[in-house]
Parts: structure tokens; sequence; C-alpha cells
């Protein structure tokens, strides 16, 4: 049994190479788009001719765009990324020392956007009542509404500058975790709004369902039927749609990396954005993406552990 | 010859009764009270930002550093900016690009990716799979991410955002128009249309698109929201509107440092402007969903 | 427990239920009354949409939306569960007094629990069992309703399971803490001839065991095989009650006499079984 699942497992895994590569021949053509010399702006603009030429040559933007494309390819697989023109680092290096900070956002930003959603959605679904619908339609609306660098930007204030319970930004030589939950819990806010949505959606359905009439009528308490049959036919359908919505997890941990000063991929990106640092945005651009899917597997294979149907159906 | 005249008797009155249903909808007594709360409310934002010269005196980019950092007084109602310009002027101005780049932003891609869906669950062969091949690869990108890395390529400005925003947000609308399609091939009236001998492409647009549109145009209504955030996101960063354009995001950020000695409305109130437009887009997209619900 | 201080197990009396209608409430339930004794099966007999599942699941205290108690009394075992003294419903008896096997086990089994669990847990929670005996009792159950190899039947899910399958384990799961009342909601309706008489059987000897059957159901000849006793519900109040015999023999209601010549083969069964005075062998020959 669980040789098969790892056997599932592996084939998954094996269907991601495709996947990838498609994110890197998107990456790689989009980015050819880029006007301006890659070599001036690596070098600045007062390097002389030869020092262009020379780099250019060493670069291979000389040779046909086939046989750079294919070069980047290579380079993909061996891990070999290139310089970065503003730090002067690997590549490699800089996203190396970036990616735990991010992936530790996204998830802790998860964990609270459940922890959110979950009893707002009981609430709404078990209450019955207009008001509490309309409350967390409205409340809904506006954490969706409020960009999330607004609400970052005031937790930071708030909670770490004036009351001082979080550390800010990065602690030389590490992370602090702890610096990293107003970040996390800011994502979080902007992306529960959709959780809650869905959530609330499928607990209506699970709660007037025939299957929690019948625990009811077996004689389960109020509690059992709640968390044994609703809560858990109803989280199903939230798994698949976190899982979804890990574009806007990504989008929104990016955002509040750079308004916390956090040194994650997202901060990374944007000053490499701004720096028009050519290499670091190809790379992450790639990593970016191999997140999504990595992400879009783990939904699957969760959902899949949840519900004995979506096995059955391969 | 008789015997095909039949059914395009009969789909034209199925495709009759569709849009009769949709008339019916709008005149009908009841009308839905959450459409009718969100356009008000939209549509009094609009005409505000709209009527943006009528309604203020002062240039949104004219700095007066004399004036700078008022409170609320009868001649700057919001007060003024470190640089001293009218903060009622930027509100108003500032809507205006971010606005017309959302709702540009939303339209394009609607249009765009229902096409393509209805293309992709209509036919069948090499050009649905391309399609759904290339939705799969920009969905596995972060939407920021790759508006971000397209704001890179093409420059700051309005203009590339709406390209940005454009090229990565046709994917769901097409998997939306997708799926319609596809349950709407199979009802009898495409089938007999199609059997009558009339062309793909005036089936495509006369009968399955109209029917197909409706989905869309109601997830539209969020799109509008995730649009105008990314938009006032950019502008925040710097990436985005250039100035001296007004625009709500570099409102915000002019207001950030400010946040330190308590000074918080340059950048609460044009967060409250973006919330109230999300309010009313979000009734008006759950009135849209719940008169749907009704008809189907 | 066998001296009673209640003469029926399950007691409505004059029970109106109001339903939402364009705006409006209106008595879909108008004034019902049915008594159950011990061991008794009881039929009751009506076409769709005239209130009899809406009682039952007033007996249950599972109204859905829309469903609004009014007036009217219901008593588990003397208890009094609806009714001017618990106008909300009292679910204490849920499970040891009264349960129900739903209609449509497919909709009504938890899809994504195994379905020994779901036999047992309310009995688990109830009882405090452990894991072992509560596996054991669920086992114990799966082969008193004719589940065979339960033990590997135990892990399986409801959508593996065939519908007669299912069905079983719904009753296995509704009897699980012993209930004193059984309500039936169609329960043989979705079922192919053969497996309906095995359900019935399971349902007689869930009778015999001194457990009161309300059995809902359109099906006279459902009735023939399994009750003692009838009532006849149009558009929401009972027209014809008492035994199987009178009330087949000697109809008082025109309603009840199309009904039953509407079962034409009815009328020899009967007869027959008015003959041997047996009408549990009259069946069994009936279903050869």
């Amino acid at each position: 049994m669980s040789g098969l699942k790892w056997l599932y497992i592996g084939k998954r895994l094996l269907l991601l190479i495709p996947t990838v590569w498609g994110c890197a021949t998107l990456t790689f053509f989009l980015l050819k788009l880029t006007p301006g010399d890659p070599a001036v702006q690596a070098l600045g603009p007062k390097a002389s001719r030869q020092a262009l030429a020379a780099l250019r040559e060493s670069w291979g933007l000389n040779d046909p765009l086939w046989r750079q494309y294919l070069r980047f390819l290579g380079d993909l697989c061996t891990g070999n990324l290139g310089t970065s023109y503003s730090a002067k680092a690997p590549v490699s290096e800089l996203i190396a020392t970036r990616l735990p900070v991010t992936l530790i956002i996204m998830v802790l930003a998860a964990v609270f956007a459940v922890l959110i959603a979950l009893p707002l959605s009981v609430w709404v679904a078990t209450s019955g009542s207009r008001v509490v619908t309309e409350f967390v339609r409205v409340l809904n609306a506006v954490a969706q509404g409020w960009p999330t660098f607004f609400l970052g930007a005031i937790l930071l204030q708030i909670f770490a500058i004036q009351l001082g319970w979080f550390p800010i930004g990065s602690v030389s030589g590490g992370v602090d975790i702890a610096a990293l939950v107003l970040p996390s819990f800011a994502v979080a806010v902007s992306i529960a709004p959709i959780i809650i949505r869905s959530l609330t959606q499928s607990l209506q359905d699970s709660v007037n369902s025939e299957y929690v009439n019948f625990g009811r009528a077996k004689g389960l308490s109020s509690h059992a039927v709640l968390f044994d049959y609703a809560l858990r036919n109803g989280s199903i359908s939230a798994v698949s749609v976190l899982g979804i919505q890990v574009g806007f997890l990504v989008g929104g941990t990016l955002v509040v990396e750079n308004v916390f000063a956090v040194p994650g991929l997202g901060q990374l990106l944007m000053d490499s954005v701004m720096k028009r640092d050519l290499p670091v945005v190809q790379t992450l651009t790639v990593v970016f993406g191999i997140i999504v899917v990595l992400v879009y597997l783990i939904t699957d294979l969760v959902y899949g552990a949840l519900d004995p149907r979506a096995a059955k159906r391969g | 010859m008789s015997e095909t005249r039949i059914p395009v008797a009969q789909a034209s009155k199925d495709y009759a009764r569709i849009k009769l249903t949709g008339t019916k909808l709008r005149t009908r007594r009841h009308v839905n009270v959450e459409i009718v709360i969100g356009c008000v409310l939209l549509g009094l934002i609009a005409l505000l930002v709209i009527a943006a010269p009528l309604l203020t005196p002062y240039d949104p980019t004219h700095q007066s550093l004399r004036e700078a950092m008022l409170g609320s007084s009868s001649a700057h109602p919001l007060g003024t900016d470190q640089y001293g310009r009218d903060i009622w002027a930027r509100l108003l101005y500032g809507g205006r690009i971010d606005l017309f780049v959302a709702v540009m932003a939303v339209f394009t891609p609607l249009v765009i990716g229902t096409i393509l869906g209805a293309v992709a669950g209509y036919f069948d062969g090499p050009l649905p799979t391309v399609i759904m091949r290339l939705a799969d690869l920009v969905s596995s990108f972060p939407f920021y991410v790759l508006v971000i890395v397209l704001v890179f390529v093409l420059g700051n400005g309005g203009m590339s955002i709406f390209i940005a925003i454009s090229a990565v947000s046709w994917v769901p609308y097409t998997r939306i128009s997708r799926g319609e399609t596809l349950i709407l091939r199979d009802r009898e009236f495409i089938a007999s249309c199609k059997a009558s001998g009339f062309s793909d492409g005036w089936v495509l647009f006369r009968h399955v698109i109209p029917n197909i549109a409706s989905q869309g145009i109601v997830y539209a209504m969020s799109d509008i929201v995730v649009n105008l955030g990314i938009i006032v996101t950019l502008s925040y960063f710097g990436l985005g509107i250039v100035p001296p354009t007004p625009d709500w995001g570099q409102m915000m950020n002019d207001g950030q440092q400010f946040l330190a000695a308590g000074v918080y409305s340059l950048t609460v109130i044009p967060t409250i402007v973006i919330v109230l437009i999300s309010l009313a887009l979000s009734f008006i997209g759950d009135g849209l969903a719940n008169v749907l619900k009704v008809r189907r | 427990m066998t001296a009673h201080d209640y003469e029926y197990a399950l007691e409505i009396v004059d029970l109106t239920i109001d339903v939402d209608k364009h705006g409006e409430r209106v008595p879909a339930v108008k004034g019902l009354t049915i008594r159950v004794r011990p061991g008794e099966s009881h039929g009751l007999v009506g076409e769709s949409g005239s209130g009899k599942s809406l009682t039952l699941r007033a007996v249950m205290g599972l109204f859905s939306k829309g469903a609004h108690y009014r007036s009217g009394l219901i008593r588990i075992c003397g208890h009094e569960v609806l009714g001017p003294d618990a106008p909300n419903y009292d679910s204490s008896m849920r499970g040891k007094g009264v349960s129900m096997v739903f209609q449509e086990p497919a909709v009504a089994l938890n899809p994504i629990m195994k379905v020994g669990w779901q036999i047992v847990d309310a009995l688990r929670e109830q009882e405090h069992l452990s894991r072992a005996a509560a596996r054991s009792r669920a086992i114990e159950l799966m082969t008193s309703v004719g589940i065979t190899n339960p033990e590997d039947r135990f892990d399986s899910y409801p959508f593996e399971l065939s519908g007669g399958m299912r069905q079983r384990v719904m009753i296995a799961a509704a009897i699980a803490c012993k209930p004193k009342v059984l309500l039936c909601d169609e329960p043989t309706t979705a079922l192919d001839v053969t497996i309906q008489r095995q359900i019935l059987d399971i349902f007689r000897s869930v009778a015999d065991s001194g457990t009161a059957l309300l059995y809902v159901t359109h099906d006279l000849a459902v009735v023939s095989q399994l009750c003692e006793t009838l009532s006849v519900i149009y558009h929401g109040s009972i027209v014809e009650d008492g035994t199987l015999r009178d009330v087949f023999d000697t109809p008082q209601d025109d309603y009840t006499r199309q009904l039953l010549s509407s079962t034409p083969y009815l009328k020899g069964a009967m007869r027959a079984a008015t003959n041997t005075g047996a009408i549990d062998d009259k069946t069994s020959e009936k279903g050869d």
C-alpha cells in the first residue's frame, strides 16, 4: 500500500520535469524581450567597449538564440545560475540563503490563514443568522480590499515599533522566527477571505447534508457531528482552495518581505527588479514557478489523503 | 430538407427562451438589493473621480511647501501632504488612473479569456490543447511575480501594468469559459445549430459566448479588486504609475513615513476608498452570482 | 427495563408542522396522531409530499430549512422530546431512545469515514468504549445485519459498497445504541426486490427484539410484509388507521380503497394471511 503511494509520488515528481521545463522556457523568452544590453547593465555605463565586448562574448550573447536557450537550460540543470550584477555574488548562493525565510513565511501564513478562517467559517455556517453572515462578508471585503502592504505597515508600526512586541527585520547572522510572525499574519489576513468563502460554502453544504442528519439521528453529540462529519468533509475543499491560492500566498509574501525588510526571495526579487539585475530576476522567476508547482503537488497529495474517493479516481 | 428545418426552429426557440429569462430578470419586480447597493456605491466613487476638476480647485501635483502637512480645513477638506499638495485633489485625480487601469485590465482578459476558453471548449484537436497548456504554464507562476517580471521587461507606467496584468489574468476566464462551453456544447440547441449548417464561428459568437459570459463577469468583479490591489502595490514600491501622475499607491507610500509620528490619515484615506470599492464590487459580484443561481 | 412505565414507545399526538410556501406558513402535517407499542411495527403509508417524511424528521428533531413545529407533542418512551414542554426538541433521546434509517444510504453515510467506525461512533461516544471494544461491537452488528466478511468490510468506505450493503451498514449504525424506537424512511425503495426482502427480514428481527418500528413507505406490499398496524396519511392528515387486517379487509376511507385497488396482488395475499392468521409465513411464501 505504502509502496504504491511512493510510486504515485515518484510518478508525479517525474511529471514535474516538463512543467519546470515549460516555466524555464517561458521565463527565458520573456526576459529576452527586456530592452537594453545586459553587458551594459552589468558593467555600468562607463565601461570600456573592449570590456563590454569581452563580457558579451563570455556570456555567449553573440550566439544564436537557440544556443543561448540550450545553455540556459544546461546551466539551470547544473545549478550554475550566473552572478548577480549588483551583489557580485553567485545567484545560487543568494537564493539559497533566502529561500528558507520565504518558505517559513509561506507556511506560517497558511497556518494563520486557516486559524483565522476556520472559526469564522464555522460561525457563519452554524449560526444561520443573517447578521453574522453579513458581518463576515464585510470583514472579507475589507480584508481583501486593503492592500497587504497597508496592513503590513500598520502592524509593523503598532506591534513592532510602538509596542515592541516583535523584533524587526533580520537579526545579523540569521532570521528570528519572531520577526516573521507579523509579516506572516499580514499575508494570512489577505488570503483568509478566499478560504472563508469556500470553507463556509462547503461547511454549509455539509451541515445541511443527509450524513450530518444521520450522524445526529445516531445520537452523536453536536460537537462530534461538527468536527468528525461537517468539518472533516468541509476541509477537503478548503485544502484545494488553499492550494490553488498559493500564487497569492507567494504574492503576499513578496509584498510583506519588502514592507518588513525581511531578507527573503521576495525582497531579492523586488531589489533585483529595481536594480535591473537580469540573472537574479531570471532565476527567481523559475524558482517561484517551481515553488508553486510543488505546492500544487503537495495539495494533491493531502487531498488524496483526506478524501478516500480521490485515491480511487487516481 | 424539412427535417433539418425543425431543429432550427427548435434551436431559435431555445435560444429565445434563454435570452428571455435574461430580460425577465432585469425587469423583475424584486431587484437584487446587493447589486443596487454595490452599483450605487461604485457609481458614486466613479462619478467623483470622473468629475474631479469640478470638485476641487487644486492641481493634484501642485506643490507648496509652506502649506505642507496641514490638517483638515475649509480650504483643504482632507488636509495636505508633506509637499503641500491637496489630499482631496490627489485622491480624486489618483483614482482616475488606478481605476481606469484596473477596469481595462479586467475587461481585456475577460474578452480574450472568454473567447479562448470558448474556442478551447468548442473545438477538438490540437488548438484547445495548446491553449490549455499555455494556461497551465502561466498559472504555474505566482500572479504577482509574473506581473512584476513583466513590468521589469516593459518598464514602469500605466500601459505596462495594463499589459502585464492582461497577459497573466486571462487564464481563469479561459478555464471558466471552457468549462461552461463543454457543458453547453452537448445541449440540443447547439447541436441543432451545427446540424443545420451554421458555421462554427457564427454558432460560437451568436450562441455559445452570449450564454457563457455571465460566469466570467461574476469573476471579473472580484478581479477588479485584485487588479486595484496590484496596481497600488506596484506604485507603492515605485514600480507602477510614474510620478508626478497622482495615484493611490504613491499617496500611501508618501504617507507611510509619517505613521511613526502618529499621522495615519495620509495612508488610511486612500485605503478607505479602496476598501469601499472592494465592498461595492463584492456586493455586485455576490448579487450577480445569486441572480445566476436562480436562473439555473 | 422490561416493566415499562409507558404503554407506547412512540407517541405522536395531534402534531402540526408548518412549512414555508411562497412566503407563507402553511401546515404540511395537520393534527397527526400515531402511537406505537414496544415491539410493534407500524406502517405509515402515503404518497410523496403527504407529510410522512416530515413527520419522521420531527420525531428525530431534524427540521430542514423552512419547516416549523407548531403544536402537538411527541413522546419517546414517555419522555416528551417535542411539545409544549420542549418546543426546541430535546435531543437527549437520540441514539438510545430513537434512531432512524434514511432512504438514501448513498448520501446518508459520511463519505470519508470507514463504515465500521460509522456504525459504532455514536455508541463509542456514549459508552466511552475503547477502540478494540468498539471494533468488535461493530463486527457483531455487521454480522447481525447480514454483512459477510465484516472484518474486511469494516475498513471500507461507503463508495466501495453496493447499495444493499450500504443500507445494511446504515441499519447497523442506527441500531447500534439499541434504540427503543426505530424510524425507517422508505429504506428499501432504492433496492431490488431480493435485497429488499432481506432488509425487511432484518427489520422484523429488530422489531422482534422489542424495538418499536415506525416504517414510512408508499408501498402497501412492504407494509403487508412487515407491519402489524398501519396509518394512511393523505395531505398531512391520517385518514385511516388500525391493524393490518382491519384496514386491508374493511377500508373506511376512499383514499385507502384507491391505494388498495392500485396494489391488486395484495388482495390475494391478505386473504391467505387472514386464513392462516400468520402474515409472516405468507410473506415468505410470496417472496419465493
